[in-house]
């Protein structure tokens, strides 16, 4: 994905919810992207997957899988392209299942809607690779547990052998060991498939837990980005070292360092580098130069990289 | 010994055929001003024990106790004095303000209601003093609208508003499951300085185990309305004895490369034990022997600091439950590392 800017076009004025956003993520790679509420993480895949509502219009970009350029598609040929090549797992997922449908006829309409013929044995077989019995297809949503359900979007999402699977935050209602779970089925089933993966999320312990590349957004933009160990361990931009400071760890029980201020209004973006009214280590040349996103492997937008890391 | 604040002896709570909560025994003292977390998933009667300390549903079995009285027997001053003093921050900062009004309707009606400020000027100094007190800048907040502030300002906010009717005990369920992570620490840290500063206990009622650890003295570990071990926060998580405790510690995702995550084999949430009778977890649990489903294990004390209802324990002496709450009590306070 090279550049990918969404503006929402606002009584207000335009506001520019995603910043030039580029990243790379290849067959069986899991990537993740944290950010708090509003910095544009949803807005992003949602763009990705051309789903974006007004007033939200994706402005420019390129999403190249497979040599086919998702965004310059017209609109009913992304839909043949949704689950086939890329597929979505929604935040609270569970909660878009029909509740007065049985399970076995909602996959099997989401196979027919996207142009393929619905395939009972298909859906059990994609029910057996999230470890649920067959016996599911013919239940409702209401007979289902909070992971069981998830466990059945995982299925859908997965049904058609897609290259690249979304996941936007897929346990956040479910409780620790259910999300483990839930979350070792997803990892396995992208590990059979050979898919890439990007998981959405603000739980840097589920993302030091389960992806292999990690990029960081604030305010739009993506403000780092690099494998997991890198960013965990040599964070290089001081947004990104206070968010893992305000995770609680099994050491240093009782020291908890949070973010003081507030995430700006996109509507209002500060000058220059847009974390600086919060960043302790902000210098003139912060308030007026807005930092590029600098580096090879290792990529993170702030003056102070280098002399930081 | 000084008298309890507040003491809950076999407490427990029944919904038609369905234990809520099995009677359940805690004391809090005054002088102490322990934070005690009540940890759980969705289903452990960890919210059916807020609502009964709240009064909000009459206790089933047993009695609880606020300054030595039954709170199924306050009536009028004695109720309007135990509403003030025992406070709530609930789960869900968005919805407990109403978007019409400004923030400051949320702290100028308690003091109304509560005839708590002799005027303006004094209701004005109260709320300036109560932000200030949870680490808000009053000119920042006061006179804005609740989508003009983050979840975390609003939930400090609602901290703020509890403080203000200056309580005895604060009931915090769930405070921070909504709010981003970035933000939790600092609605933690205002909590634990309530805490620390003015000597309030606080119930913490969570599904994480992480911030429990972090901010707790003791740990309560419910599962399906029993209380399946308990102790010394840092001895709970550090060194869990309930295969249950062991499964939700091992299911954190710490934010370590090095610790591995998810090592234990336990059955799926949907698989529930038969028969009724016996150990909840028996039907999940990796170690289940045919006994642990003909009767409820006792609670077990292997240490001064902790106590377990599971039979791999049994060669322990048993905790007689109406004893819980004393014991819990005897727990002691953990320090707190300084910052590195």
């Amino acid at each position: 994905m090279r550049d990918l800017t969404v503006n929402y076009h606002t009584d207000a004025g335009i506001v520019r919810a995603v910043d030039r956003a580029s990243f790379d993520v290849k067959p069986g790679e899991r990537l993740g992207v944290v950010g708090e509420s509003g910095s544009g993480k949803t807005t992003m895949v949602l763009a990705l997957l051309q789903m974006l509502r007004p007033p939200g219009r994706c402005e420019a970009g390129t999403a190249m899988v497979d040599g086919i350029d998702l965004l310059a598609l017209p609109p009913a040929a992304m839909r043949d392209h949704r689950l086939r090549t890329i597929s979505y797992i929604p935040q609270g997922a569970m909660n878009a299942l029909n509740p007065v449908q049985r399970i076995g006829r909602q996959m099997e309409n989401a196979m027919i809607d996207h142009g393929v013929a619905g395939d009972a044995a298909i859906c059990a077989a994609a029910l057996a690779g999230v470890s649920l019995d067959a016996s599911v297809l013919r239940r409702y949503p209401h007979e289902l547990s909070g992971g069981m359900k998830q466990r059945v979007c995982i299925a859908m999402a997965i049904l058609l052998g897609p290259k690249v699977i979304i996941a936007d935050e897929p346990t956040s209602a479910l409780d620790v060991v259910t999300q483990r779970q839930v979350m070792q089925t997803l990892g396995q089933q992208q590990d059979r498939t050979g898919a890439a993966l990007i998981l959405i999320g603000h739980d840097i312990g589920l993302m030091a837990q389960f992806v292999h590349r990690l990029a960081v957004m604030y305010a739009g933009a993506i403000v780092e980005i690099g494998s997991i160990r890198q960013v965990l361990t040599v964070p290089r931009h001081p947004y990104t070292r206070a968010l893992i400071d305000s995770i609680p760890k099994l050491q240093h029980r009782g020291v908890l360092g949070g973010i003081p201020g507030v995430t700006p209004s996109l509507a209002r973006l500060p000058a220059g580098c847009a974390f600086h009214p919060r960043c302790t280590m902000a210098v003139d040349r912060c308030r007026v130069e807005r930092p590029a996103l600098d580096g090879r492997d290792h990529r993170a937008s702030c003056h102070l990289a280098d002399a930081a890391a | 010994m000084s008298e309890p604040l507040l003491e809950l002896v076999a407490a427990g709570k029944q919904y038609g055929p369905v234990a809520a909560l099995h009677p359940f025994s805690l004391r809090i003292d005054a002088d102490r001003a322990p934070i005690v977390a009540v940890a759980g998933e969705s289903g452990s009667g960890k919210t059916t024990l807020a609502s009964l300390l709240l009064g909000f549903t009459p206790a089933s079995t047993g009695t609880i106790r606020y300054r030595g009285t039954d709170i199924a027997r306050l009536h009028g001053a004695a109720r309007k004095t135990y509403r003030r003093e025992i406070q709530a921050v609930f789960q869900d900062p968005f919805a407990v303000y109403n978007p019409f009004y400004r923030v400051d309707h949320a702290l100028t009606e308690p003091l109304r209601l509560f005839g708590l400020a002799s005027g303006r000027d004094e209701a004005r100094a109260m709320m300036e003093a109560a932000c200030t007190r949870v680490g808000l800048n009053p000119a920042d907040t006061l006179g804005r609208f609740p989508h003009q502030l983050s979840g975390g300002q609003r939930q400090r906010l609602m901290v703020a508003r509890a403080l203000l009717l200056r309580p005895k005990l604060l009931i915090a369920d769930e405070p921070v499951s909504m709010i981003d992570a970035s933000l939790r620490a600092l609605v933690l840290g205002s909590l634990r300085a309530l805490n620390t500063d003015l000597s309030i206990p606080i119930i913490y009622i969570t599904h994480d185990l992480t911030t429990a650890y972090h901010v707790a003295d003791t740990i309560v570990v419910l599962y399906r309305g029993t209380v399946v071990e308990a102790g010394d926060a840092a001895s709970v998580i550090q060194s869990p004895l309930h295969p249950y405790t062991r499964l939700l510690v091992d299911s954190i995702p710490w934010p370590d490369l090095d610790t591995s995550w998810g090592t234990i084999r336990a059955a799926p949430a949907e698989q529930r034990a038969g028969p009724g009778t016996g150990c909840a977890f028996a039907g999940r649990c990796p170690s289940a022997m045919p006994r642990c489903l003909a009767a409820m294990p006792p609670l077990f004390a292997p240490g001064p600091e902790q106590v377990v209802r599971c039979l791999l324990h049994e060669q322990a002496p048993v905790c007689d439950p109406a004893e819980l709450g004393a014991r819990l009590r005897t727990v002691s306070t953990v320090t707190h590392e300084a910052p590195s």
